[in-house]
C-alpha cells in the first residue's frame, strides 16, 4: 500500500460560460468537490476576458475561502497586444505561483510556476530548460503518452507531474476563431458566438461521425478523455496529480468518482459508470497514454 | 544576394541543386529521420550526403540551413543532439529548432553556430521572441503563417532578430509545434514524428456520392467523378457543423504571398521561405525561379505584378491564397 | 482486390483482352530477366538509391496500367530485387498497386514529373500502403531516375522512351 496518493485538480474553464454559470460552478466546487487545487483563468481567448475577469476573481475569493489552492492560469495563444499585456501582468506576480501556457509569460518570470498543457514540452530536456526557470509543476501536453511521461519525471527529479484525465482534449489553437468563421463572422467582429456552446460545438465527418469541436479559436476533441489508468501505475509513472477541465457534466459526480478511484475503493469500469453519469459531451477516449491515436477508447466503457 | 534571401526546400541534394541554380539563397534540408518536419519515406539527407551538399553550395555562394525541428522524444534526445552535431561538424551555416532542450545543447555544444528559431516553436510575439534571443542566442525567427504583414511590421519594430516568412506552399492554419489534430486521427503529429495526415494513414475509396479521401478512416472529402482529389490534410478536410459541410478550418488551398513580398519587403523582412521539400526539383526550381526574378525585379525598382500567376498551376488543388498576410483571413 | 482489367484500345472490354494477357504472360520470363538486371544494374552503380529506400526496398508494389493487357510486380530490394509480370487479377499480395494510364505512371515515377499533380487530377489511383508509394517516388525523384532507366533505357534515351516503349507494346500486343 503506497502513502503517497493521487491530488486532484481542476483545469481552467476553457468554455465561454456565462458569468453568473462561473459562480455557481465554483461555488459548488469549492464546497462539494474532493480537489485539491483549482487553476482559474482566461487562457483561450484574450476577447472574453473583460465579461469574465470578476466572475473569475469572484471564484478565486470563494475556492481560498474554501481551502483550495488557487493558481491564475494565462493565455495559451496570446493575439492582440492587450494579449501580451495580460500575460506580462499575469508573469509580473513573482510571488505567486501561476500557470504559463504560452512561451512569451517566460520572458520576465523568475518567479515559481506550473508549465500549462498547451506549451509545446515533450521531454525532459525541455522540462529541465523551465525548471532552471522556476518551474516547479508540469501538466503534460495530451499528446504524451504515459512511458513519455514516466520517461520525464525520471529525468527531472522534484518536477510534480499533472495529467489530463477528464475532459476534452485541447488540440489546437489558430489565430482564426472556427466559431466566427462557421457563423459568418470575423475575429473581430465575432459577437462571443462562441457562448452559445458549453462544451464546444460538435464537428462531424461529412459521413456523420463525431470527431472534434471548435471552441473559439481553439479546437478540441469530441472525445473525452477518461484516464482509467490504475493508481499504482500512475504513480510508478510519476505523475502526482489527476486534472479534470470543466465541462457542464456534473464536474462534483467526476471529482468523487476520481477520488475514489486515486484511493482504490472503486475501480476503473465503476469509474467509468460514475463519469457516464455525469453527463460527459461525448464517448470516454484514452488514446494517447497508450501510446496509439487520441481517439481510440479509453480501456473500461 | 538581393535585398530579401530567398530560402528554399530541398528534400534530397538533387533538388537543392535544382534550388540553388534556379537563384536561391539559401536551401533548408533535413536528415534522413524524425529530427525533421518532412519525415516522409524515401526524402531528406544522410549525413554524407549533407556533407557533400554542404560543400556544393558553398562553392557556389549559397547556404545550408539543416532542419532539425521536431520536439526530441522523452528518453531519446540523443537523436536530436546528433543531427545537431551532424550540421556542425558538416559546416552548415544554420540549424533550425524548436525544442528547449535542444536549442539548449546548441547553445553549449556548439556556440559558434547559428541558430534560426523554426515556426514550430511558436513564437509570434516580440516577448516570445525576446525569450528565445536571450536565452539561447537565436538570431533569426521564422514567422508562423498566422500573422498579417502589418502585424509583421509591427512585430519588427520590436524585435531585434533578424525575421523569416513564408511566401509560397502548404498553408498551415494552426499554431505550429503545438497542433495535435493529426495524432488525435493517426498516432503520429508534426510535433513528435515529423508528419502531418502521415501517409500510411490515407485512403482513398469509390463510392456512390464519389471518391472519399479518409485519414485514419475518418472521411475527409468527397469528390465527383473528374473533380481534382486533395491529400486528406486534416485542417483541410470538410466537416458538418450543425449539419451545415464546409472547409471549417481552411479551404484546401495553398500560400502565394508574391502579391504582398513588396510589404514584407519594405517591413523589413530578411528571408522569404518557400515551402515544399517533399515537391520535388520540378516543383523548387520553378518556384525559386519566379522569386528570383521577383525580388530582382523589386530591386531594381520595377512593378512585379506580372509575376503573380507565374505559380498558379502548382498550387494544390488549384488553388492559392495570400494567407493571413492580409487581415481579412482571421 | 481489384479487379481494374484492361481496356481495349477502344475503351470496351472484349474477348480478345484475356487472349492478349494470356499470350504476354507466356513470354514473361525474358522480359522479366530484361527488367530484373537493369533493377541490379542500377543496384551496383547506385548504392545510395536503395539505402534512400531503408525499409521499403522490401515492399512489392504492383504497377497497374490501365491500358496494357499486364502488370508489373517491383520489389526494389536492390541486387535481390525482382520485377515481375503479372495478370491484372493476380492475387499474390503487394504492399501496394497503383493504377492508371501507363504514360501517367511513368509520369507518376518520373523524376522529371510532379506526382502530386497526377495524383489530385485523379489519374493515378492508389490503394494499400500509400507509404511504399511515396518512398517509391521519393528516392526515384531524388536519384534522378525513372522508371525508364529501370527498364534499361538510359539516360540519353529518356526523351524517346515513350516512342521506345509505345514501339514495345504494340510488338508484344501483335505477338
Amino acid at each position: 500500500m503506497t502513502e503517497i496518493s493521487l491530488q486532484l485538480t481542476v483545469g481552467p474553464l476553457l468554455f465561454n460560460w456565462a458569468p453568473e454559470r462561473i459562480r455557481d460552478f465554483y461555488g459548488r466546487i469549492a464546497d462539494q468537490a474532493p480537489v485539491d487545487r483549482v487553476y482559474i483563468g482566461e487562457v483561450v481567448c484574450g476577447k472574453r476576458a473583460p465579461l469574465l475577469d470578476h466572475a473569475f476573481s469572484d471564484a478565486a475569493e470563494r475556492l481560498e475561502a474554501a481551502g483550495k489552492q488557487v493558481v491564475w492560469s494565462g493565455l495559451g495563444l496570446p493575439a492582440l497586444r492587450r494579449d501580451r499585456k495580460a500575460i506580462a501582468a499575469l508573469s509580473a506576480d513573482q510571488e505567486s505561483l501561476i500557470e504559463i501556457n504560452d512561451v512569451s509569460a517566460l520572458l520576465e518570470r523568475s518567479g515559481p510556476f506550473v508549465a500549462g498543457p498547451l506549451l509545446n514540452v515533450y521531454n525532459e530536456a525541455a522540462a529541465r530548460e523551465l525548471m532552471s526557470r522556476g518551474c516547479v509543476r508540469l501538466c503534460a501536453n495530451v499528446e504524451l503518452s504515459l512511458a513519455a511521461v514516466s520517461a520525464i519525471a525520471a529525468g527531472c527529479p522534484g518536477l510534480e507531474i499533472e495529467l489530463f484525465a477528464f475532459g476534452r482534449l485541447p488540440l489546437a489553437l489558430s489565430g482564426r476563431c472556427y466559431h466566427a468563421r462557421h457563423h459568418g463572422l470575423h475575429k473581430d467582429n465575432c459577437q462571443f458566438v462562441c457562448d452559445r456552446d458549453l462544451d464546444g460545438l460538435d464537428i462531424r465527418t461529412l459521413d456523420g461521425r463525431d470527431f472534434l469541436a471548435v471552441n473559439g479559436v481553439q479546437t478540441l476533441s469530441h472525445g473525452v478523455q477518461l484516464a482509467d489508468i490504475p493508481p499504482s501505475e500512475l504513480l510508478r509513472a510519476g505523475v502526482t496529480a489527476l486534472r479534470l477541465s470543466p465541462h457542464t457534466a456534473d464536474m462534483v459526480a467526476v471529482a468523487r468518482g476520481f477520488r475514489a478511484f486515486a484511493d482504490g475503493r472503486i475501480d476503473a469500469v465503476e469509474l467509468a459508470a460514475q463519469a457516464r453519469a455525469a453527463g460527459p459531451p461525448g464517448p470516454f477516449v484514452g488514446g494517447y497514454l497508450r501510446g496509439v491515436a487520441g481517439l481510440q477508447p479509453a480501456g473500461a466503457q | 544576394m538581393g535585398s530579401i534571401e530567398l530560402v528554399c526546400p530541398a528534400g534530397s541534394p538533387a533538388m537543392l541543386r535544382a534550388a540553388v541554380e534556379a537563384g536561391a539563397d539559401s536551401v533548408y534540408c533535413g536528415l534522413r529521420d524524425d529530427t525533421n518536419a518532412r519525415n516522409f519515406p524515401g526524402l531528406n539527407f544522410s549525413p554524407a550526403e549533407l556533407s557533400d551538399s554542404v560543400k556544393w553550395a558553398h562553392d557556389r555562394g549559397a547556404k545550408v540551413l539543416l532542419a532539425v525541428n521536431t520536439f526530441a522524444r522523452a528518453g531519446a534526445s540523443d537523436r536530436w543532439r546528433a543531427s545537431i552535431d551532424a550540421a556542425a561538424g558538416t559546416g552548415a551555416d544554420a540549424v533550425i529548432v524548436a525544442d528547449l532542450g535542444v536549442l539548449a545543447h546548441a547553445r553549449d555544444a556548439w556556440p559558434d553556430l547559428r541558430l534560426h528559431l523554426s515556426v514550430q516553436a511558436a513564437a509570434g510575439s516580440p516577448e516570445a521572441i525576446a525569450f528565445y534571443a536571450r536565452a539561447y542566442g537565436v538570431r533569426r525567427v521564422v514567422l508562423p503563417r498566422v500573422l498579417s504583414v502589418e502585424e509583421i511590421a509591427a512585430l519588427m519594430r520590436e524585435i531585434e532578430v533578424e525575421t523569416e516568412a513564408f511566401v509560397y506552399g502548404g498553408l498551415c492554419v494552426m499554431a505550429e509545434g503545438r497542433c495535435a489534430l493529426s495524432s488525435y486521427a493517426t498516432g503520429r503529429s508534426p510535433n513528435l514524428d515529423g508528419v502531418c495526415s502521415p501517409p500510411e494513414a490515407v485512403t482513398y475509396t469509390e463510392e456512390e456520392g464519389g471518391m472519399v479521401s479518409r485519414l485514419g478512416g475518418l472521411a475527409l472529402d468527397r469528390y465527383a467523378s473528374g473533380e481534382p482529389a486533395g491529400y486528406p490534410t486534416l485542417c483541410k478536410g470538410r466537416f458538418a457543423v450543425d449539419g451545415a459541410l464546409s472547409y471549417l478550418f481552411e479551404d484546401p488551398v495553398s500560400l502565394n504571398a508574391m502579391s504582398v513580398l513588396a510589404a514584407l519587403r519594405r517591413a523589413g523582412v530578411t528571408a522569404v521561405k518557400v515551402e515544399g521539400r517533399q515537391r520535388g526539383k520540378a516543383y523548387v526550381a520553378r518556384v525559386a525561379a519566379a522569386f528570383r526574378a521577383a525580388i530582382d525585379a523589386l530591386d531594381a525598382g520595377e512593378d512585379i505584378a506580372r509575376f503573380e500567376p507565374l505559380l498558379a498551376d502548382l498550387a494544390e488543388g488549384g488553388r492559392q491564397t495570400s494567407g493571413a498576410y492580409r487581415k481579412t483571413w482571421r | 482486390m481489384h479487379r481494374d482489367g484492361w481496356r481495349g484500345r477502344d475503351g470496351s472490354r472484349h474477348v480478345g483482352r484475356d487472349m492478349a494477357a494470356g499470350a504476354l504472360m507466356l513470354m514473361r520470363h525474358p522480359v522479366e530477366f530484361l527488367l530484373s538486371r537493369a533493377l541490379h544494374r542500377i543496384a551496383v552503380r547506385r548504392p545510395d538509391v536503395f539505402e534512400r529506400l531503408g525499409p521499403w526496398r522490401e515492399a512489392a508494389i504492383v504497377v497497374a496500367p490501365s491500358d496494357f493487357p499486364v502488370c508489373f510486380r517491383l520489389r526494389p530490394d536492390g541486387v535481390h530485387g525482382t520485377v515481375r509480370v503479372i495478370r491484372h487479377d493476380d492475387p499474390t499480395p503487394s504492399a501496394a498497386r497503383v493504377t492508371g494510364a501507363l504514360a501517367t505512371l511513368l509520369a507518376l515515377f518520373d523524376g522529371d514529373g510532379d506526382a502530386d499533380a497526377a495524383f489530385f487530377s485523379r489519374r493515378v489511383r492508389i490503394a494499400g500502403d500509400t507509404a511504399a508509394v511515396v518512398a517509391m517516388h521519393n528516392t526515384l525523384e531524388a536519384a534522378d531516375l525513372s522508371l525508364a532507366d529501370i527498364l534499361g533505357v538510359g539516360f540519353r534515351l529518356r526523351g524517346p522512351v515513350n516512342r521506345g516503349l509505345g514501339r514495345l507494346r504494340r510488338r508484344m500486343a501483335r505477338s
